[in-house]
């Protein structure tokens, strides 16, 4: 069977250092996968090389059986790969519903022609966006739903987060990139994250999901499957249980004194 | 071949003027991030300093008293100063209430601020938008060298320049305050952590661009004799070229690119038939080629997008 | 309810004329001392609706709820504007240059304002317009309705050129390559002698529509109009087009599209958006407006040089964008007539214009970035 995201060798260097090395990851449809490893062991960067953001320096990524090595960001957005980032980048000076408008963006059709001599196709096209946008959104929250034209700029962080979601859903993607999105958020609201993750998994048949996390209580409830990066490398990969009891990972979080200690 | 090698000397001088004013762009670049798009405006203001310090030298008999040789190394100083200690107070009103705000306001900003600058002086000399005759401050002698006619006064200029640019290199290199600005321009938060105090150390890169910048507004002047309100313009422009070609925020690469037009400027002047009107035009395409082909310029490094 | 609706369509007209009273008499007022004090009237009047919330909220309420009719007799009463300034066609000239830089200013508009891509080029479109439509008129007698498409095109077609860096390049590196393209077309118009180098192009023929000449003044009514007539309704006409054009893209997957480019690029390029071609759009449709502006204004003044289309021009617009909003068609709009209108009317201090101008850039960045009239947020239609 063909996997929904394979990347094969997958490595980039910046200068002599290797941000991402050699790493093979594979999702399939309906699975959702937990990406975790120390700070700096390169999870966001392999989020960027997936998104076209940078180029790899060597390694294959196919999606869907086709690759995506070399393809422009955008057109990769538009094969149904969306995401969230690390800090949220929201388009903080437009409205809630405006950020999950734009979301639509790759399977609306409207061009500047239309725009101005075709009014009524693109008065459908918004009408039929705002619709299906105030629908994801109260999904996540009908406060959300019923405050659409603030400004998402003036959001606290765990609605932005939702918004984000939101926006990245809207594309109707395939896989779907998570870059912690509990991060900043209490623990009432990561427990609401959680359900909201679900939720995602319930609606949309088949997404993949892979989620970057430091929050093992999340990782723990929503990942099928763990992979541990450190130092760019793929260390470890399995379920939560097999990963929480493997040596090599505790090593990399807890560092090797604890181990020389013992020995 | 004295034909090349005049020409060669004439872009020498040239590519010097545009060194001085594009190492302020990679200084105040790799300070602040920031491209102070007015910069060209306070170098010329150097050259206007120089007209006023004539013009009292003049005045209180200073020129009857003093030799040459004492006074206009005197009045360059000065002037040199004036422009460094102006260039930081723009820095201070204009580019620093924008550190933190989107880099499109600090940019037309600074296009404002040159605005303003312009029209200060075309205001506040008599006759202002009309070209000001540039005092005489250098020897006029030439002599034939193998069939080049060598021009004193370009000499001078030639020594002058290499001499303080060695002198800023040295600054930066070896003193406590030149190693605060390599680090602030590496990672402006790390410095802070580390204790280098960044409004001074911006302050003095700004007071160290402007005061180079104030001698690219004097060799202007001194070359072509006159000096006007919007020479800065082209100037800046110029200038800034000059740090993209050779790779914006590095301050090495301002040599280099300083050069590359001075070069391209004077031999499509002098070796392209009918191309003397249209010498910015080159140096201009030259640099939108270097924009889409290399943007990072000669010596820049690819930087990577922060995500 | 039929009287109600009577009611406040009569309160709607009187608030209308009265602001249309005001403003024919302060560009009939000459005296300093005067248009000082009409100015510090119109600023009072502004702080009073920022302060006086109940009264905002009636007269916004009053124009959202009659909004076709509110629009109609606006119309109506700009249409007046010829006939009210008769005997003054300077006065109609002022209105004709507002338009102008109006339909620069809402040109800009979609790089400055909605995308945040900073064009110092206007000039050069604008002069490309010009040029183009100058020179077909008086070699080839080619009309100015056909000048006008060709105008627009080819400034367009510049625009797509000026448009190519940025697929590599973006800030302050697209700016200086802006910079640099307005330069070299003002080198190139001072330098080539086909388009009569700085002495420029004279005797540009006006255009004329249903053999009526634009250099002959308008009788109707019983009224005789200056000649400047022609061209302010003709004016009037592009500018209402270029507000419908400006309206609808903001209003559209394009202009919502450009405002994500400007809030974040690269979070717009992972929700698949093609970043470079919306650029090379947005400086396209810029260049098209002033292709356009160019083409009127050649044939308007019936003689163009190289000095019409300088640098200064481009940052000209740049500040009636930055004063009126940025992104606020409306906005922007009242930031070229009030930056068109107010050195005219302070003729006596001519000499400080553009120092003032690079003061009000600096200070509106500065104290509000946002502008006179700030954007609002795009409010959709409820269903059903």
């Amino acid at each position: 069977m063909v996997h929904l995201l394979e990347t094969e060798k997958l490595t980039i260097r910046f200068g002599g250092l290797a941000a991402v090395n050699e790493v093979d990851l594979t999702v399939d449809h309906g699975e959702t996968v937990g990406l975790i490893g120390p700070n700096g062991s390169g999870k966001t960067t392999f989020f960027n090389l997936l998104t076209g953001i940078y180029r790899p320096t060597e390694g294959s990524i196919r999606y869907a059986g086709e690759n995506l090595v070399a393809l422009p960001t955008f057109k990769i957005a538009k094969q149904g790969i969306a995401r969230t980032f690390q800090n949220n980048r929201l388009f903080l000076n437009l409205s809630v519903l405006d950020n999950v408008l734009i979301g639509m963006h790759p399977h609306q059709d409207s061009n500047w022609f239309d725009a101005i001599f075709r009014r009524r196709y693109v008065e459908k096209e918004i009408e039929k966006g705002v619709e299906k946008g105030l629908e994801l959104l109260s999904q996540f929250s009908e406060e959300l739903a019923s405050h659409c034209y603030q400004r998402a700029g003036d959001l606290p962080q765990a609605d932005r987060r939702k918004v984000e979601i939101c926006r990245a859903l809207a594309s109707n993607p395939k896989l779907l990139l998570l870059d912690e999105p509990s991060a900043g958020m209490s623990p009432a609201e990561t427990e609401e994250l959680m359900e909201d993750i679900r939720r995602v998994r319930q609606k949309v048949r088949g997404i993949g999901i892979i989620i970057i996390e430091h929050d093992m209580a999340v990782i723990r409830e929503v990942a099928d499957r763990v992979v541990v990066l450190n130092y760019g490398r793929k260390i470890a990969e399995g379920t939560f249980q097999e990963i929480s009891s493997n040596e090599l990972v505790l090593e990399a979080y807890l560092g090797r004194e604890e181990k020389n200690a013992q020995a | 071949m004295a034909e090349i090698a005049q020409q060669l000397i004439n872009a020498l001088l040239l590519g010097c003027t545009y060194t001085l004013i594009a190492i302020g762009f990679n200084l105040f670049f790799g300070a602040l991030n920031v491209v102070h798009f007015s910069h060209g405006d306070v170098c010329i203001l150097g050259a206007f300093m120089i007209l006023i310090l004539y013009g009292v030298a003049k005045w209180i008999g200073a020129i009857a008293v003093f030799p040459p040789f004492l006074l206009v190394p005197l009045m360059i100083l000065i002037a040199m100063f004036l422009t460094g200690l102006i260039g930081t107070f723009f820095e201070r009103v204009v580019i620093k209430p924008f550190r933190y705000a989107p880099l499109l306001m600090v940019l037309v900003a600074t296009v404002a601020l040159g605005m303003v600058i312009r029209e200060t002086v075309r205001l506040s000399f008599p006759h202002g938008s009309n070209p000001q005759i540039f005092p005489r401050i250098l020897p006029a002698t030439s002599f034939q060298w193998h069939g080049v006619l060598l021009r004193l006064d370009n000499l001078i200029i030639f020594g002058t320049t290499i001499f303080l640019i060695s002198l800023m290199f040295l600054f930066i290199q070896k003193t406590r305050m030149g190693a605060a600005i390599r680090a602030v321009s590496q990672d402006t938060e790390a410095a802070a952590m580390m204790g280098i105090n960044i409004d001074r150390t911006v302050a003095m890169t700004f007071l160290i661009g402007s005061a180079l910048g104030a001698i690219a507004g004097i060799l202007i002047g001194a070359y072509n004799n006159i000096i006007r309100f919007d020479m800065g313009l082209m100037g800046g422009v110029k200038g800034f070229s000059a740090a993209v070609v050779g790779g914006l925020g590095n301050v090495y690469g301002a040599i280099i690119g300083g050069l590359i037009l001075g070069l391209v400027e004077t031999f499509a002047a002098a070796f392209i038939p009918g191309g003397t009107p249209y010498t910015d035009v080159f140096a201009f395409l030259v640099v939108i080629f270097f924009l889409i082909f290399k943007p990072s310029g000669i010596l820049g490094e690819k930087v990577y997008e922060k995500v | 309810m039929r009287s109600r609706t009577l009611g406040r369509a009569i309160l709607l007209i009187g608030v209308e004329t009265i602001f249309f009273i005001l403003f024919a008499a302060f560009m009939m007022t000459f005296d300093t001392m005067k248009i000082v004090l009409f100015i510090l009237f119109f600023i009072g009047i502004g702080l009073l609706f920022t302060k006086w919330d109940r009264a905002r909220h009636v007269l916004t309420n009053l124009f959202k709820e009659l909004k076709i009719f509110a629009s109609l007799w606006f119309v109506v009463l700009l249409l007046t504007v010829p006939f009210v300034f008769q005997s003054s066609p300077y006065l109609i000239h002022i209105c004709v240059m507002a338009g102008l830089f109006a339909i620069l200013a809402l040109g800009l508009n979609f790089q400055l304002g909605s995308t945040n891509v900073v064009n110092f080029a206007t000039a050069a479109s604008y002069g490309i317009g010009a040029y183009a439509s100058a020179l077909l008129a008086v070699h080839f007698h080619i009309s100015f309705w056909l000048g006008l498409l060709i105008g627009g095109s080819l400034a367009s077609l510049f625009g797509l050129l000026l448009g190519i860096p940025c697929m590599k390049t973006k800030d302050y590196y697209l700016s200086l390559v802006t910079i640099a393209f307005g330069l070299i077309i003002y080198i190139l118009l001072i330098n080539f002698t086909w388009t009569g180098g700085p002495n420029g192009i004279p005797n540009i023929p006006p255009p004329s529509l249903l053999g009526h000449s634009f250099k002959d003044p308008i009788h109707l009514l019983g009224y005789q109009l200056p000649f400047q007539s022609n061209y302010y309704y003709l004016i009037f006409i592009l500018v209402g087009g270029s507000l419908v054009v400006a309206h609808r893209l903001h209003h559209s997957r394009v202009g919502l599209t450009w405002n994500a480019i400007r809030e974040d690029e690269i979070a717009a390029r992972c929700h698949g958006i093609d970043v470079t071609w919306y650029k090379i759009l947005a400086f396209c449709i810029d260049a098209f407006f002033g292709g356009v502006a160019g083409t009127v204004y050649s044939h308007y003044i019936g003689f163009i040089s190289p000095e019409n289309f300088a640098f200064i021009v481009s940052v000209v617009v740049v500040t009636m964008v930055i004063l009126g909003g940025m992104d606020n068609v409306f906005g922007v709009i009242m930031g070229a007539i009030l930056l068109t209108i107010l050195p005219e009317k302070f003729r006596a201090f001519e000499d400080f214009r553009i120092l003032i101008y690079g003061i009000i850039i600096i200070t509106m960045l500065r104290f509000r970035p946002q502008g006179l009239f700030p954007q609002k947020m795009r409010i959709y239609k409820k269903n059903g």
